[in-house]
């Protein structure tokens, strides 16, 4: 009785583990338009995701916003700033608050390769199995649609 | 003990009050002279112009038009509830407008801050934006 109890019990808490999804009261990604051309890509994570695989999340949402846009390549930024004067990162930087992490980039688009960019199809190939393990995505790995 | 505490309180109540007390802000009349500037990324709730501090009630659009005779700060509070704990913060920035430019307000938050930022506009860029030379708001506009 005791073992089932405690087995519901962490099933319910790895239910609260916000997998790829997109955004809800649970945590998830998102994304919006701006400022100029740049994309917003962020995710929230709650109590129970752990910060790295928000900067994981982070930049396969990116890529796959770039895909869905038909553009092959894409920079991600820190910051506005950093967007202005083209200083590219090569990975999402994560911040908590209350044990939550969270995190947010700004892409933009490419049509061809440009230093510091990132390939799409790179991205979604190099990350589809750690976001397919650590949460929903679907079984073709192509990722969510957001 | 308990005099700090009351100290604290009616330092408070003092705070709160000035800030209800605060004139609410009237925008310039569009003109050559003035600077517009863009709040859909930050929700600025005082601005301190000509040494003077108002309260920012309604903003259409999200484009509040200023004097370019001064430099300008914008303060905004920021209050994230979440269940058992709350967080708290009052970005602000300020700089010198110029006559006849649009200039983006925007709020970045991290773990242990939240900060103000400004650019202008600048249409020949990808991004849309330049940036600005700013600094801290003045506290309290002083």
């Amino acid at each position: 009785m005791r073992l089932a109890a405690i087995l519901c019990c962490a099933l319910a808490l790895a239910g609260c583990a916000t997998g790829y999804v997109k955004d809800s009261i649970f945590g998830g990604h998102w994304d919006e338009e701006g400022p100029g051309e740049l994309i917003t890509v962020g995710y929230n994570g709650n109590g129970y995701t752990k910060g790295e695989k928000v900067e994981i999340y982070l930049l396969y949402r990116s890529a796959e916003v770039a895909r869905e846009r038909g553009k092959p390549y894409f920079s991600a930024y820190q910051s506005i700033r950093a967007a202005i004067v083209d200083a590219p990162l090569s990975e999402a930087t994560v911040h908590a608050l209350g044990g939550k992490p969270f995190g947010k980039v700004y892409i933009m688009l490419h049509d061809g390769p440009v230093p510091g960019g990132l390939e799409a199809t790179d991205v979604l190939a190099k990350y589809a199995e750690a976001v397919k393990r650590f949460g929903t995505v679907p079984a073709d790995g192509q990722g969510s649609a957001g | 003990m308990k005099s700090i505490r009351m100290t604290i309180a009616l330092s408070a109540c003092a705070a709160l009050t000035a800030c209800a007390g605060f004139p609410p802000y009237q925008p310039p009349p569009a003109g050559p002279d003035v600077a517009t500037i863009d709040l859909s990324r930050f929700n600025a709730d005082s601005i301190c112009t000509g040494g003077e501090l108002y309260s920012i009630r309604k903003v259409e659009g999200d484009k509040l038009l200023v004097p370019t005779t001064s430099r300008v700060a914008l303060y905004s509070w920021v209050y994230i509830s979440d269940y058992y704990m709350n967080y708290s913060c009052m970005p602000g920035v300020s700089f010198q407008p110029v006559a006849g430019e649009t200039y983006l307000m925007n709020l970045e938050l991290d773990s242990k801050a939240c900060h103000a930022e400004v650019y202008r506009h600048s249409p020949d860029s990808r991004v849309g934006l330049d940036l600005v030379y700013s600094e801290g708001p003045p506290a309290l506009c002083q």
